[in-house]
């Protein structure tokens, strides 16, 4: 019968497939145990600095580019950091989702807004190119090139807006893709529970207090992109692991099933020989 | 004359030992008569069992029937009426009317006959239009050819053929003959009265030898109504309608009488004669150069098992197979026409045209490359598809939506008027969703529709 040989192919290709994703799901919860690790410890590191930038007070007469808090939005980048590697459930669709929808708003809000972007793997770049958005693929051996990258484009005002879209790691089971303004740097919009101080209180600078305050803030940029970075990971390797999971969970009982199929198949073959063995005896 | 009578020396069932006087055996396939009451028993011989006894089938209940009996050889086979007085009427397998008018008085023929002579057969290859999507685009049937349609129990064979009958029938010319073989008698029933109504019973012979029939005139039934339909065929140059339902269980009937006669069966307990009683009946439905037999049979595949003989024996008959699916089925996809295994010799560029075939190809590519991504589907999810099989897969759900199609005679189950859908009408909407013109339009909005303006109106809603 064509159709035993068939059903036993197709147990064999799903078992197959079912010791892939089982072993992906082994290793994707090794490395997400590690990356989350990084997550817990970078965002104490970004916290601390948020909570310094937020706590102070910039309005005497210091002037960054970092802060240059351009009125007029004509231009926005985006850089989207999207998972390394495929089989990630819906991790993908969620940035893709998220994404739009803040184009649309930003759309809203600045008439004949322009926007670019950085794409950091391939998924990201393809999640900018899901949104039309004419964007390039990072290059960069390190994500460590990847601030100077950007600097250089706020500096010759090749954007007014600098967005970092990313997964934010939550637990084992959640994640959330969040954007967040990477540039110009606005203290006011910081998440920190800190009351403003008049910097002169709080702190002593040494040798000045511009110097300090300009590395400052490159520290809290790049800081922020390493943030999503390690993010994105934990995410990643998180959201790989449950859903590599439900894959294998889903092929084993595929497998269960058709075995089961196979089994009465071969059965049945084998009591309709039987009969048809014992009828010609019978007649001999 | 005394000599014309033999006695009844043994009852098996159905099965009927007579023993003659040894210058007066009847024939194999003569019919003999016996009188039970006020009612005729009619036996055929089957076999020469030696010492002058014949075995015969009875074709009708033994019920009171006892050795010693008298059995007259009527010296003849069975013979139905034939011409045009039988249209518009209802006769059983014995060729005697059942709907309950006059007697039929008039030309009779043998229901025993030869297949057309080889040089006699015509080989016309001109599409029968059926106004139902899926077959018109995947297995379009030939003007005169042999269509099956194969289905596992309850998957809607009974109402494809009679949604066929509604669409064919009432819009051919010619005769149509039915042949209800060993299904529910309430079929009949039901199908006698629409036909009434409808007025197509005019043009119409319906023969039945249903279920609770005897397996002998169950046997006998589907070439009863065949002699009919031959008839107009062959004497008055006409094109016929052959309804054949259900072919499985004329091949059934035949390994009862198989294993009552005592043979011994052949593969699954078939009769080891399968072939042969099969091939006498398909090689008769043909279509000569005088007229055309276009027959639709249904075919019961037992446990949904198409390597069974009975249906395999039957496949290599067909010009035609269109395979229903119990998959299908249980996703509400009706009719439930598997696009993939359904066949047809009409399916060629040079028959139904260039444009026609290829988009009856791509549409078996897109269902073949979607039921394969339907593991991975099943196992990984969707989303980790590329955006091209992505595509693909909708568009894929879409065509197979958009092959459901309203019937008139399941209107009482879907409560929507059947559509008759013109081929070029199909073939264009069906280019269009590949082409992906409708990839914006949601796959709900394609199911149970009859042409693309429909699943365009119901953008709106």
């Amino acid at each position: 019968m064509a159709n035993l040989r068939e059903t036993k192919n197709r147990i064999s290709s799903i078992k197959n497939t079912s010791k892939i994703t089982h072993t992906m799901q082994m290793i994707s919860a090794i490395k997400s145990h590690t990356s989350q690790q990084a997550v817990y410890k970078i965002t104490k590191y970004a916290d601390k600095i948020n909570d310094m930038i937020a706590g102070m007070d910039f309005s005497y007469d210091f002037d960054s580019y970092l802060l240059n808090n351009r009125k007029k939005i004509s231009s926005a980048l985006f850089i989207v950091i999207g998972p390394s590697r495929g089989f990630v459930g819906a991790l993908p669709a969620n940035i893709t989702d998220t994404l739009a929808n803040f184009v649309s708003v930003l759309k809203h809000d600045n008439k004949n807004i322009t926007f670019s972007g950085i794409g950091i793997n391939k998924l990201g770049l393809k999640t900018l190119n899901s949104a039309n958005i004419d964007s390039e693929n990072f290059t960069g051996d390190s994500l460590a090139s990847l601030p100077s990258l950007i600097l250089e484009k706020f500096k010759d005002n090749l954007c007014d807006r600098v967005y970092i879209i990313y997964p934010k790691y939550i637990n084992l089971l959640n994640y959330k893709a969040e954007v967040k303004q990477l540039l110009p740097i606005d203290p006011s919009i910081l998440d920190s529970d800190h009351k403003k101080h008049s910097l002169d209180d709080t702190y002593i600078f040494t040798p000045n207090k511009d110097e300090i305050l300009e590395s400052l803030l490159l520290q809290h940029f790049e800081a922020q992109i390493m943030y999503a970075s390690l993010n994105l990971n934990a995410s990643e390797h998180s959201t790989r692991m449950v859903t590599m999971k439900n894959a294998t969970d889903k092929a084993n009982e595929l497998s269960t099933n058709l075995t089961a199929v196979y089994n009465r198949q071969r059965q049945s073959k084998i009591t309709e020989q039987v009969i048809e063995i014992s009828q010609g005896n019978n007649k001999l | 004359m005394i000599n014309d009578y033999g006695t009844i020396t043994q009852i098996m069932g159905v099965v009927v030992d007579v023993q003659f006087s040894s210058n007066n055996i009847p024939s194999i396939n003569h019919t003999l008569e016996v009188e039970m009451g006020d009612q005729k028993l009619i036996l055929e011989v089957q076999q020469h069992m030696g010492g002058n006894v014949v075995r015969a089938l009875a074709l009708g209940s033994t019920d009171g029937l006892s050795r010693g009996t008298q059995a007259k050889n009527t010296k003849n086979t069975i013979t139905v009426p034939v011409g045009q007085k039988t249209i518009g009427r209802v006769f059983d397998s014995l060729g005697n009317v059942i709907d309950g008018k006059e007697p039929i008085i008039g030309d009779r023929s043998s229901v025993f006959r030869p297949a057309p002579e080889m040089d006699y057969l015509s080989t016309e290859t001109e599409i029968l239009e059926t106004g139902i999507k899926v077959i018109d685009l995947m297995c379009p049937f030939i003007k005169g050819g042999k269509i099956g349609v194969f289905g596992g129990a309850g998957v809607g064979k009974t109402v494809v053929i009679q949604e066929l009958i509604y669409n064919i029938a009432t819009k051919h010319n010619g005769i149509s003959v039915f042949t209800g073989v060993g299904e529910r008698t309430r079929e009949g029933t039901q199908l006698l009265q629409e036909m009434t109504h409808s007025g197509v019973l005019d043009k119409t012979i319906l023969v039945f030898g249903q279920m609770n029939e005897p397996p002998g005139v169950r046997l006998r039934t589907a070439i009863a109504g065949l002699t009919m339909a031959e008839h107009f065929r062959d004497k008055e140059n006409k094109d016929v309608l052959l309804f054949i339902d259900n072919i499985f269980r004329f091949i059934q009937a035949g390994s009862e009488v198989s294993a009552l006669m005592g043979r011994s069966s052949s593969a699954v307990g078939y009769q080891p004669t399968l072939a042969s009683e099969l091939g006498y009946l398909e090689e008769r439905i043909a279509s000569t150069k005088n007229g055309s037999i276009t027959s639709i049979q249904a075919v019961y595949v037992p446990a949904d098992d198409y390597t069974d003989p009975a249906p395999a024996t039957t496949f290599s008959h067909l010009d035609s197979s269109l395979v229903l699916d119990r998959s299908l089925a249980s996703q509400g996809i009706y009719p439930a026409v598997d696009p993939l295994s359904s066949t047809s010799l009409g399916l060629s560029p040079s028959i139904v045209g260039e444009k026609h075939y290829n988009v009856a190809k791509s549409v078996q590519k897109i269902l073949q490359r979607y039921k394969e991504l339907q593991d991975i589907i099943s196992i990984l999810g969707i989303e980790e598809l590329s955006d091209e099989d992505k595509l693909t897969v909708s568009r894929a759900r879409k065509v197979q939506k958009f092959l459901t199609q309203p019937f008139q005679v399941a209107k009482q189950f879907t409560g929507k008027d059947g559509i008759f859908m013109p081929v070029s009408q199909t073939v264009l909407a069906f280019e269009r969703i590949l082409n992906g013109e409708f990839d914006s339009l949601p796959e709900s909005n394609f199911y149970m529709k009859g042409n693309i303006e429909s699943v365009l109106e119901s953008k709106n809603d």
